[in-house]
């Protein structure tokens, strides 16, 4: 409990240390109030999530508060006091004080709020004898607390249980027991219906926030639904899942959003936008408790959803996910809980609801193995997943949960038989660094180009149908423009399915088409122009200065249409290398206007059929094709180099052999010595990625 | 030139290592070869990197090949095998940090592996679909003293 008293603090602005009895509350809160049960109780509500915790059992009184209303003019809570049958404010001490009201009609009132545009209570009553009220607030007003009746209540004859006003309107709004939608003009007290919003019960809580959206608790089970009341046909769409009670009401500052900019107690999903993602997207989101209920070992939150949430570390696809067949996943949860998850079997982007896969399947504190089975209908490719725990068993595949956490995956389903190859692992990098004058040699700082990388390759039986290239550009020393690509070789272009290349820049789907056209060996381009792809305040990218700047993420996905056989296949680090691009100056031996024809391989890689051989042996160069060397010096020394780990590369114009002494004896002694050498640089004269 | 060349003879015979597909690092049809080789003289002095003598076969790269040879005996129920990086000591395996994940047949696996660096170490885990949550476990870190590296499940 002592996190939500935390919690409630920072949410209300309040400090109860310093505050004093009757204070009005310091700021407007995103938060909502909920007034419950026969002796008042007041909760905060976060409406992003359904979580309400106790803001205090003491109102200062014995029965209850209702007609509940937040005035964003003084901010103050008014409501109607049953024990004094008056209308009463509420500061920031929570206690209830009787406001002396004059021309008050009989009894107790449960329909109440406090209008935005007028500074004015308002209270109603369906019944000949009753109806709605207005109650000035203004204190400075000669007619100050005296009750007005705007319209008696036959005439306006609702059964409603609350109401809330538009912040920016003077209409106020309440969906009836029936799940009518009624608009209220409180200056004649006329009415309009809007629609049916398709769900019925008594809903005791009504709010608005800043955005004119309008949500409504439903007593019975806690449900929040949100309304676009402005929608020619307005629909209930389950929001949050909230406290129930069978005294319910509820009020909000309607001028604030609903969730804070710094507000970081919310964890977002980060499946693509279709899925359900962000706050307008109603997508799935928990209000977490980092020593509470959540998977794997770490949650965290933000108000926005990232783009990679780097606390989705709770569910292993132990298994491939084979169609038709089962599949093995572990799941690690912090405590027990219930989990509910959904795939896009059928890849049309949303969770369907009959995709739902795991239901209030009961978890233990720690491991829990689950046996799924992959649909046969399902269709082969990447896909998404989505695992929420929760404390309740039921949760649906969006929508505020008032705990635990959400994990998106992206997941691959594959026919059966499929194998996985990667390098140098599925989650471990190369590094690919080049030097850009070729064929004369460089300064070695080795950072003109710097890439990490990895391949996969998926078989079925013995043939490869699908290669994945994938990694970061990390930095750009470079003067020139060059451009990275991939060689396939020996594996003809027409193999290519070339219709279903994904191509993935910095995250966005790339339009143009990575397989270079009119070759014989497929080429990808993976990054078309290594200079114009990044913007930096720096004159180069991440070599001298502006090393914050992110690094690019790239990203490949090579269907064949005709599957090859894995002994003919290319595979391992295949062959990235850097090209000229064309239109752009690239020292004397390259032609402007044909560019592309320059190429720097790793050390004795073979060019590929665009490269321009003619350039061999000029200056520096020592390639020999008859012995199948390639892009070194007379000296041996290479313009490409693979090092074996997520590499940090020396700073602009700091010698390879400077930042890395230990490589000397590695490159004299042909890797006999100092093979990890790249795990020891000088660090303040390198840059370091750990992407 | 801040060194002396010197050339030595050598006669390089690249044999072919027996690889169950994919192209491999040591992938080469046996051929002979008369190559020139500059060792670099012990009196080098070596400033940058520039001043550095190279081989001129050596391309740089500390990759090498891991055959994996995987095979249950009287395995007649679906199984599945995933190699992985060994987690960091107190850490569990990282099913996303896998070289290689494949159903595992009666018939076996027989696969050639690029390994990065020698520094890697691997777990292999085979996993069965009859409920069973422990499963069968290898480990395999490199060996300086083979000509090739082999990975052997059984």
């Amino acid at each position: 409990m002592k996190r939500y008293q935390i919690l409630i603090s920072l949410f209300l602005g309040f400090t109860s240390l310093n505050a004093q009895a009757g204070d009005p509350f310091s700021t407007c809160p995103s938060k909502a109030f909920l007034v419950q049960d026969t002796t008042a109780r007041l909760y905060g509500v976060n409406l992003v999530s359904g979580n309400a915790p106790e803001l205090t059992s003491d109102m200062g009184t014995t029965s209850k508060v209702n007609g509940f209303g937040f005035s964003v003019h003084d901010q103050y809570l008014y409501g109607w006091g049953y024990e004094a049958g008056t209308l009463v404010r509420i500061g920031s001490d929570y206690q209830v004080e009787p406001l002396s009201i004059t021309n008050s009609p009989d009894g107790n009132y449960f329909v109440g709020d406090v209008s935005v545009q007028e500074n004015a209570y308002y209270f109603y009553k369906k019944g000949a004898s009753t109806g709605l009220y207005r109650i000035p607030l203004d204190e400075a007003s000669g007619d100050y607390l005296a009750v007005n009746q705007v319209i008696d209540g036959s005439s306006l004859n609702l059964t409603i249980f609350d109401l809330a006003f538009h912040p920016d309107t003077n209409m106020a709004y309440s969906v009836d027991k029936n799940g009518d939608l009624h608009q209220i003009d409180v200056s004649d007290g006329s009415s309009t219906l809007l629609g049916n919003v398709g769900q019925s019960g008594t809903f005791g809580a009504v709010y608005f926030d800043v955005e004119g959206t309008f949500y409504i608790s439903r007593n019975s089970d806690g449900y929040i639904f949100r309304i676009n009341v402005s929608d020619p046909s307005p629909t209930a769409e389950l929001f949050a899942f909230g406290p129930n009670s069978g005294n319910n009401d509820g009020a909000r500052c309607a001028t604030a959003p609903l969730i804070d900019e710094d507000d970081t107690s919310i964890d977002f999903g980060d499946a693509p936008s279709s899925y359900g993602l962000t706050l307008a997207d109603n997508g799935a989101r928990h209000e977490f408790d980092a020593s509470g209920l959540f998977l794997g070992s770490l949650v965290n939150g933000e108000s926005t959803p990232k783009a990679v949430d780097d606390s989705d570390d709770g569910v292993q696809f132990v298994t491939g996910l084979e169609a038709g067949l089962d599949t093995l996943i572990l799941v690690t949860s912090s405590t027990s809980g219930y989990l509910n998850a959904w795939f896009d079997w059928n890849k049309n982007n949303i969770f369907d609801e009959s995709e739902q896969a795991i239901t209030s399947k009961n978890l233990v504190s720690g491991e829990n193995h689950i046996l799924l089975e992959v649909p046969s209908s399902a269709q082969v490719g990447n896909t998404w997943a989505r695992f929420r725990v929760t404390e309740n068993a039921v949760v649906t595949v969006n929508g505020g949960a008032a705990n635990g956490e959400v994990e998106d995956y992206e997941v691959n389903i594959s026919d059966p038989g499929m194998s996985t190859t990667s390098y140098p692992g599925g989650g471990s990098w190369v590094t690919l660094a080049y030097e850009d004058l070729w064929p004369e040699k460089g300064d070695y700082d080795f950072n003109d180009v710097v890439v990490n990388y990895r391949t996969t390759i998926n078989k079925v039986g013995s043939n490869v149908i699908r290669y994945v290239i994938e990694g970061h550009l990390n930095a750009v020393g470079a003067g020139y423009h060059n451009g990275f690509a991939v060689r396939f070789k020996n594996l003809p272009s027409g193999y290519v399915n070339s219709s279903l290349i994904r191509h993935e820049i910095g995250g966005a789907l790339q339009s143009s088409v990575a397989l270079e056209p009119g070759r014989s060996e497929a080429i990808l381009v993976v990054i078309p122009d290594t200079k114009s792809i990044y913007t930096s305040a720096c004159a180069y990218f991440r070599t001298n200065g502006c090393e914050s700047d992110p690094t690019i993420s790239f990203k490949i996905t090579l269907p064949l249409s005709t599957p090859i056989d894995a002994s003919a296949a290319p595979s391992g680090i295949l062959d990235p290398f850097i090209f000229a691009v064309n239109g752009f100056a690239h020292g004397e031996y390259v032609n402007v206007n044909s560019a592309r024809s320059w190429e720097v391989h790793l050390k004795n890689q073979e060019p590929t059929e665009a490269f321009d051989s003619s350039l061999l042996q000029k200056e520096d160069d020592d390639s020999d094709s008859v012995l199948g060397r390639y892009f070194l010096t007379e000296t041996g020394l290479p313009f490409g180099m693979e090092m074996g780990v997520n590499w940090s590369h020396p700073k602009e114009k700091v010698d390879l052999n400077t930042a890395y002494p230990l490589f000397r004896d590695f490159a004299e002694t042909s890797g006999s010595e100092n093979q990890t050498w790249f795990n020891n640089p000088q660090n303040s004269i390198v840059i370091t990625n750990s992407n | 030139m801040k060194y002396f060349k010197c050339y030595t003879l050598v006669t390089l015979l690249f044999v072919l290592i027996g690889c169950g597909g994919g192209e491999s690092e040591n992938k080469a049809q046996p051929v002979e070869t008369v190559a020139v080789v500059k060792d670099p003289p012990a009196d080098n002095i070596v400033e940058t990197t520039a001043d550095i003598i190279v081989d001129a076969d050596f391309n740089l790269s500390t990759k090498f090949n891991l055959q994996l040879d995987a095979k249950l005996e009287g395995l007649d129920q679906r199984a599945y095998l995933n190699v992985c990086l060994a987690p960091q000591s107190g850490e569990k395996l990282d099913y996303n940090n896998c070289l290689f994940r494949s159903p595992l047949t009666a018939s076996g696996i027989n696969e050639s592996l690029l390994i990065s660096h020698s520094e890697m170490k691997l777990v292999a885990q085979i996993w069965f679909y009859d409920g069973s949550t422990v499963p069968i476990q290898y480990e395999w870190q490199y060996e300086s003293n083979l000509d090739e590296q082999k990975f052997m499940i059984r």
